[in-house]
C-alpha cells in the first residue's frame, strides 16, 4: 500500500459518512419536515381557557333575578408545586414499596432537609456552616445487589434520584433541593393567602395520600390534572398579590370561575329553573362533535386550525347546562362562549408568550315580563295561604298576567326552595311531601268550576245549546229519583240563568246543558278558546291540560296496556343472564304502577253517561294549567281578543281573536262580576267586596275524604280590565273562596301599589 | 533600533500561510457564536451569555492558532516526551483534584474558568504519536513498533477511562490508528489489535472487575444511551431538526431550541439548533464546512513529504471527522447519546482552545512543508524518498 493509497482510504473512510449524514439531514429536515414541525407546535403550546359569563335574567325594570359573579381561586397544580412526586412511583419500583411507604420516606427525607439555605439568608451565605452540606445527597433506601438491575431500570427517569453502587448493596438517594422546592414554594404562598402554612402542608398532604390512595390508575391521572384549591373565593387583594408573584410559584395560579347567584334566594326559583354539569352521555356528545374546548387535543384542533377562531357552540368540559325553567329554555342567549388562550410554553411548561387570544363571549341578558315585586307579593300571599289552609302536602299556584299584552307579571309557585343552597338541600326537599321543587304554576290541575265559564260559552252552543237567556229550575240534585248516580249541587238556587248559574256555581244548570251539549261539543268549544294546549309563548314548562272528548278513555286504556307491555318487556330484558339487580328493580317498581294504572283505566273504559255532566262542572277528566285559568279569565276580560301570554320582553306581544257570543260574555262578565259582590266569593271577611274585580271560585273533590283542590280567577279591574290572574291551593280542607281569595286580594292590592309606583311600560324593559 | 522590517520575508511568509485552513476555522467560530447567540434567544429575550464567553474564548483560540503555527511542528514534535508527561500530569491530577460533573471527573475548576485536560491532550496525542511513528519508520509496520507506538496511545486512553470519560477516550482511538495507518502501519496488525481488544473484554469482565464495578460501568454505559434521557434528547433534536426544515426559522424563532425543549444546546445539539434557526441551509453548511476542512487537512498531508507532519495532518483530520459524525450522527439520531461535542461549533473552552491549537499545529506543518521543500539542504530534506528507501530494505530485511 502506498502512502497515497492510505490517506486516500482514510480519506474516504472520513468523508463517506458525512455524505451519509448529508443524507439523513435531507431526510429529518425535508422529507419528514411537515410531521415534525407539527409535533414541534404541539409541544410548545398551551392552551388556556377561560369561561363565558352567563347572562343575567331581569325583571321587567331590569332587576336581576339570576346572575353570574366572579369567583376568584387561588389553586396549586400538585405535581407542578412538588417535583418529588414524581419519585414516588420510580422509588417504589426500584426497592419494591408501596406507594404510601415511598411517599412516607420522601416525606422523612423532605424532613431531614429541612428549609436549607434561603437566598437572601446572609449568614448563611457568607458561609457560617455548621458542618453539614445543605446539598449532601439524602438516602432513601437501599437494597441488596440482587435488585440493583431492576433498581436502575426503575429510577431511568426519575433524574433526581441517583442510585449509588456500593460493595454490600446500592443506595438510592436524592438530591436535597428537589425535596425543598413544595415547601419554599408553599412559604411563600401561605402569607400570600393568609393561611397558617401548617394547614396548608396538611392540605396538600391530605391531596396528594387521596390521590394515591385511589385504585385506579387513571382515576389517579385525572386527579392529579384537577388543581388543589387553596383558598377559594379570594378577595381582590389576595388575587392580586398571587397573581403578581405567581410567577415564581410554580404550580400556583388563580382560577376565576363563575357562580350562579339568585340574589333573590327563592324568588321565581321554580321559573329561573336551575343548572346542572353534564351527564357522561352529553359530555361524550359533546366531545365527539368536537366542540369541547379544554380537551387539550381538540382545543389546538380547534384554535390552530385555518379559521383562529372558535364556533359558536363551543364549551368547557365542566361548563354547566340549563337544566329546567328559563334557565334551559334560554340556553342558547343565556350561554355566552367560552375564551381561549394559545400560549407558547417552554419545556419547564412555563409560559412564555401569547399566540392567539380569543376572549371570552359573555352571554346575553334576558329580560322577563315577571315584575319582581309582584312575584315577591305573590309568592308571599301564597305561603301564607298553604301556612293557614293547606294540609301538610299541599301546593299551590298564583299567575298574574297583563291581559292587554300578555305579559306575566307573576309566576308563583310555592312550596319555594333556595337554588343557591339547592345542592346542599336537594336530598330535604326530594323527601318533601310538598314536592317544593315542582313548579306548579305551568302543572295542569283539575280545574273544578273555574272550568264553568268555558262551559257557559260551551253551553250557549248555537247549534245544539241553549239560548243565552235559558232558564232552569235548581233544586240542589239534577234528578231526585236517580238511584245510582246522584249529581248534586252545592245549594238549591231555584230559578236559574246563565248570570245566576255563574255567580252561585250552580251544578244543576251545567248538567243540564251538558246534556244537550255533550262531551266532544264542549271539547271543541274548549280548543277554539286555546285549552289543551299551550296558552304562553316561550313560557318554559308549560303543560297542555287535557281536554276530554269520548275518546279519551279508550285511549288512555290503549295506551296504558302499551306501556304495561312496554315494562314487561324492561322487566325480561332486566332479567336475562346476568340479571343487573338494579335495572330489575326499577322495572319491577315501574310494571307494579303501570299494572295498577292499566287496572284503573281499564276499569273505567267505556264512556259514562255521567262524563259530559262531570266535564262539564271541571270534574272527571279535566285538566288545566293555572296559566290556562289566567288566560281563560283574560279572554272574558279582553272579550275574545287575547294576546299570547308571554315571559321573554323582547318577544313582541300578539294578539290572537277568539269567537265569543257576546250575549254570553255579556252574562259571564256579569256573573263574574256578581261572584264578588253577592255569589261565592262576597264573605266580606275575603276582602274582595271592595275591589272592582270580577272572579270565579272553583272547589274541586278529588274523592270522598280526600282534601279539596282551591281555585280563584278573575280580573281587574272589571269595568276596564288590565290584569288577569288564577289562584290554585291544591289540598286544603277550605273552599275555593275562603282559602284562594285572599292571595287574590293581594294580587290585586300588590298590582294596585305598583301600578300606581310605577306605571308598567306596555313593552316591559326598564 | 537596528530591526529592520524585512518585506519581502514578510511576503514570502504570509504567501506560504496556509490561509483556507485559517479561513475554515475562523467561519466555524463564527457560525459557533451565531449559533450560541441564537441558542440562547428565548421568546421574552435571552441572554448572549454563552454567545459571548464563546467569542472570547474564539479569539484566545486564535491567538492559540498563531501561536502554534509560527511553532516550528518538528521543535515541539522533539520535545514530546516533556509535553506528554505534562499532558499525563495533569490527567492524573484531574483525578486527585478535578471536579466531578455529570459523573465524570474530567475537570479543573480554576476560578470562573474550568479546564478540561483530556481536551488539551488530544493535540499533544496527534504531536506524540506522529513524531514516533515517524522515528519508527518502517519499524511500524512490524508488530513490536506498533506495539510501541500503541504506548504512547494507550497511557492516557487509560488515564481518560477512569475519570471515566469514555466519549472523549474513545477519540484518542481514530487519532492513534489514522496516524499509525499512514505511518505505514499494516491493516491486519491494526485488525488484530482490534480483534485482540474486542477478545480481552469477557476476560477483563469475568476476572478483573469486582460486581459493583461491573454494576457502574453497565450503568455508564446504559445511562449514555438511555438513563439521561438520551431517547428524549435525541427526539427533541429531531424534532427541532424537522421543524426547521429547509430555510429554518430564523435565529431564535423556533420552539425547540428557544423554549428549552432542547437539551444541551449550546453544547453537544448546538447542530440542532443550526437547522431549527437556518434550516437544512444551515446545517448542510456547517457539513460542507467540516468536510472540506477534512480534505483540506488531508489534502496537505497528501502534499506534505515529512512523515511526522503527516502524522499530525492525519490524526487532526480524523480526530474531527470522527467527532463530528458520532456528534451529527446523534443529533439526527443514528449514533448513540454520547457526549462528544462538535469541534469549534459546540460551547467549551477546552475543546475550542485544544482544537484551534491542534490546527494551529496543523497550519505550522503546512507552513514549514513548504520551507522544507525549498531548503533542499537541510537533514530533513526528501524525506519521503529516505522513508520509502527504508521501508524497502526493512521490507526486504523482513
Amino acid at each position: 500500500m502506498t502512502p497515497l493509497t492510505r490517506l486516500r482510504l482514510l480519506g474516504g473512510l472520513c468523508l463517506v459518512p458525512l455524505l451519509g449524514l448529508g443524507g439523513r439531514l435531507w431526510q429529518v429536515a425535508v422529507l419528514e419536515h411537515e410531521a415534525l414541525r407539527e409535533q414541534a407546535e404541539r409541544r410548545s403550546r398551551r392552551v388556556a381557557v377561560q369561561p363565558a359569563r352567563r347572562g343575567r335574567v331581569l325583571d321587567r325594570h331590569g332587576r336581576p333575578l339570576a346572575l353570574d359573579l366572579p369567583v376568584d381561586d387561588v389553586t396549586v397544580d400538585l405535581t407542578e408545586l412538588d417535583p418529588a412526586l414524581e419519585l414516588v412511583v420510580p422509588l417504589a419500583a426500584a426497592l419494591g414499596l408501596t406507594r404510601e411507604e415511598a411517599l412516607a420516606r420522601l416525606e422523612v427525607a423532605r424532613r431531614l432537609a429541612g428549609p436549607g439555605r434561603v437566598a437572601g439568608d446572609a449568614q448563611a451565605e457568607d458561609g457560617a456552616d455548621d458542618g453539614a452540606d445543605p446539598n449532601e445527597r439524602l438516602v432513601l433506601g437501599g437494597a441488596p445487589l440482587e435488585r440493583a438491575e431492576r433498581a436502575r431500570k426503575a429510577l431511568r427517569r426519575a433524574r433526581a434520584l441517583e442510585v449509588a453502587f456500593e460493595p454490600g448493596g446500592l443506595a438510592v438517594t436524592v438530591a436535597p433541593d428537589v425535596l425543598r422546592a413544595r415547601d419554599r414554594t408553599l412559604g411563600r404562598l401561605a402569607p400570600l393567602v393568609g393561611r397558617p402554612l401548617p394547614a396548608l402542608v396538611a392540605e396538600v398532604d391530605a391531596a396528594v395520600a387521596a390521590i394515591f390512595a385511589q385504585a385506579r390508575r387513571d382515576d389517579r391521572l385525572l386527579a392529579w390534572q384537577r388543581p388543589l384549591v387553596v383558598r377559594e373565593d379570594a378577595p381582590f387583594d389576595v388575587v392580586a398579590r398571587v397573581a403578581e408573584e405567581g410567577w415564581t410559584l410554580p404550580g400556583v395560579a388563580v382560577r376565576r370561575r363563575w357562580r350562579r347567584l339568585l340574589p333573590r334566594g327563592p324568588l321565581a326559583a321554580h321559573l329561573l329553573g336551575t343548572l346542572g354539569a353534564p351527564t357522561g352521555e352529553e359530555a361524550a356528545r359533546d366531545l365527539a362533535a368536537g366542540r369541547v374546548l379544554d380537551a387539550s387535543r381538540d382545543a389546538l384542533g380547534l384554535l390552530l386550525g385555518a379559521r383562529r377562531d372558535l364556533p359558536d357552540d363551543a364549551r368547557l368540559r365542566d361548563e354547566p347546562y340549563g337544566r329546567t325553567g328559563i334557565e334551559a329554555a334560554y340556553e342558547g342567549r343565556l350561554r355566552g362562549r367560552p375564551g381561549a388562550t394559545v400560549l407558547v410554553r417552554d419545556a419547564r411548561n412555563r409560559t412564555r408568550a401569547t399566540l392567539l387570544d380569543l376572549p371570552a363571549r359573555d352571554g346575553e341578558d334576558v329580560t322577563l315580563t315577571l315584575d319582581a315585586e309582584l312575584q315577591a307579593a305573590a309568592e308571599a300571599a301564597l305561603d301564607q295561604a298553604l301556612a293557614r289552609h293547606g294540609d301538610p302536602a299541599a301546593g299551590g299556584a298564583a299567575v298574574l298576567v297583563d291581559v292587554r299584552t300578555g305579559d306575566v307579571l307573576a309566576l308563583a309557585s310555592g312550596p319555594r326552595f333556595d337554588p343557591n343552597t339547592l345542592g346542599r338541600d336537594f336530598p330535604e326537599h326530594a323527601a318533601d311531601p310538598r314536592h317544593p321543587l315542582v313548579h306548579r304554576a305551568v302543572q295542569a290541575f283539575t280545574p273544578a268550576s273555574t272550568w264553568k265559564i268555558l262551559t257557559a260559552f260551551a253551553a250557549c252552543d248555537p247549534e245544539v245549546g241553549v239560548p243565552p237567556g235559558w232558564t232552569t229550575e235548581c233544586v240542589g240534585i239534577l234528578d231526585p229519583r236517580a238511584r245510582e248516580r246522584r249529581f248534586r249541587c252545592d245549594g238549591v238556587h231555584g230559578r236559574t240563568d246563565l248570570v245566576r248559574a255563574v255567580e252561585r256555581s250552580c251544578n244543576v244548570y251545567f248538567f243540564r246543558a251538558a246534556d244537550r251539549v255533550g262531551l266532544d261539543r264542549m271539547a271543541e268549544h274548549a280548543r277554539a278558546l286555546g285549552l289543551g294546549a299551550p296558552v304562553g309563548r316561550g313560557i318554559p314548562g308549560e303543560r297542555r291540560g287535557q281536554v276530554p272528548t269520548t275518546a279519551t278513555k279508550p285511549a288512555r286504556a290503549e295506551a296504558a296496556l302499551e306501556a304495561l307491555a312496554g315494562w314487561r318487556g324492561r322487566l325480561a330484558d332486566a332479567l336475562r343472564f346476568p340479571p343487573d339487580p338494579a335495572a330489575v328493580d326499577v322495572a319491577a317498581r315501574r310494571l307494579t304502577r303501570a299494572t295498577w294504572w292499566a287496572q284503573a283505566c281499564l276499569a273505567d273504559r267505556q264512556p259514562q253517561p255521567g262524563d259530559a255532566r262531570n266535564c262539564f262542572i271541571g270534574q272527571g277528566d279535566v285538566l288545566t294549567t293555572p296559566l290556562q285559568v289566567a288566560h281563560l279569565a283574560a279572554l272574558v276580560a279582553t272579550g275574545g281578543r287575547t294576546p299570547w301570554l308571554r315571559l321573554d320582553a323582547a318577544q313582541p306581544p300578539e294578539v290572537r281573536r277568539f269567537d265569543l257570543d257576546p250575549a254570553a260574555l255579556a252574562r259571564v262578565r256579569e256573573g263574574m262580576r256578581r261572584v264578588v259582590t253577592h255569589g261565592t266569593a262576597s264573605r266580606p271577611e275575603l276582602g274582595l267586596r271592595g275591589l272592582d274585580l270580577a272572579g270565579k271560585t272553583g272547589t274541586g273533590e278529588r274523592g270522598k275524604g280526600d282534601p279539596y283542590i282551591a281555585w280563584f280567577m278573575g280580573y281587574y279591574p272589571a269595568s276596564r280590565p288590565e290584569v288577569a290572574l288564577a289562584v290554585v291551593i291544591d289540598r286544603t280542607a277550605g273552599h275555593g273562596g275562603e282559602v284562594c281569595a285572599p292571595v287574590a286580594r293581594a294580587l290585586v292590592d300588590a298590582y294596585r301599589a305598583r301600578r300606581d309606583a310605577a306605571p308598567l311600560d306596555a313593552r316591559g324593559g326598564r | 533600533m537596528g530591526l529592520r522590517l524585512d518585506t519581502r520575508a514578510l511576503g514570502r511568509e504570509v504567501d506560504r500561510y496556509p490561509g483556507a485552513l485559517l479561513g475554515h476555522c475562523v467561519l466555524l467560530l463564527l457560525v459557533s457564536v451565531l449559533a450560541l447567540r441564537s441558542a440562547s434567544l428565548t421568546p421574552d429575550g435571552g441572554s448572549l451569555h454563552f454567545a459571548e464567553r464563546q467569542l472570547g474564548w474564539a479569539l484566545a483560540g486564535l491567538g492559540c492558532f498563531f501561536a502554534a503555527s509560527l511553532v516550528p511542528y518538528d521543535r515541539l514534535g522533539r520535545r514530546w516526551p516533556a509535553l506528554w508527561g505534562l499532558g499525563l500530569l495533569a490527567l492524573v491530577g484531574v483525578l486527585v483534584l478535578g471536579t466531578k460533573v455529570n459523573g465524570a471527573r474530567s475537570w479543573f475548576s480554576l476560578g470562573p474558568v474550568r479546564l478540561q485536560p483530556s481536551e488539551l491532550m488530544k493535540p499533544l496525542l496527534a504531536l506524540a504519536l506522529a513524531h514516533v511513528a515517524a522515528r519508527l519508520g518502517p519499524r511500524l509496520a512490524t508488530f513490536g513498533g506498533l506495539a510501541r507506538a500503541a504506548l504512547v496511545a494507550l497511557v492516557p486512553f487509560g488515564l481518560v477511562l477512569l475519570q471515566p470519560d469514555l466519549g472523549t477516550a474513545l477519540c484518542f482511538v481514530p487519532i492513534s490508528l489514522a496516524i499509525v495507518f499512514a505511518g505505514g502501519a499494516r491493516l491486519r496488525h491494526l485488525l488484530g489489535a482490534f480483534a485482540g481488544a474486542l477478545a480481552c473484554l469477557p476476560l477483563v469482565w469475568c476476572f478483573l472487575l469486582a460486581e459493583y464495578q461491573k454494576l457502574r460501568i453497565l450503568s455508564f454505559l446504559d445511562r449514555d444511551e438511555h438513563a439521561l434521557g438520551g431517547a428524549y434528547q435525541v427526539t427533541q433534536s429531531v424534532i427541532a431538526i424537522g421543524s426547521g426544515g429547509l430555510l429554518g426559522r430564523g435565529a431564535g424563532q423556533g420552539t425547540q431550541g428557544p423554549l428549552g425543549f432542547l437539551p444541551e444546546r449550546h453544547t453537544d445539539f448546538v447542530f440542532a439548533v443550526v437547522c431549527e434557526d437556518w434550516g437544512l441551509l444551515g446545517g448542510a453548511l456547517v457539513l460542507g464546512l467540516y468536510a472540506s476542512l477534512v480534505a483540506l487537512l488531508l489534502e496537505q498531508a497528501h502534499r506534505t513529504r515529512d512523515p511526522e507532519g503527516r502524522g499530525i495532518l492525519v490524526g487532526l483530520a480524523a480526530v474531527t471527522a470522527t467527532q463530528v459524525v458520532v456528534n451529527v450522527g446523534m443529533v439526527l439520531g443514528v449514533m448513540p447519546v454520547t457526549g462528544i461535542p462538535l469541534p469549534l461549533l459546540s460551547y467549551g473552552g477546552s475543546s475550542l482552545v485544544a482544537s484551534m491549537l491542534g490546527f494551529g499545529l496543523a497550519a505550522s506543518v503546512a507552513r514549514h512543508r513548504s520551507r522544507v521543500a525549498l531548503t533542499p539542504g537541510a537533514p530533513r530534506e526528501a524525506p519521503e524518498r529516505r522513508g520509502t528507501g527504508r521501508t524497502e530494505r526493512a521490507i526486504l530485511g523482513a
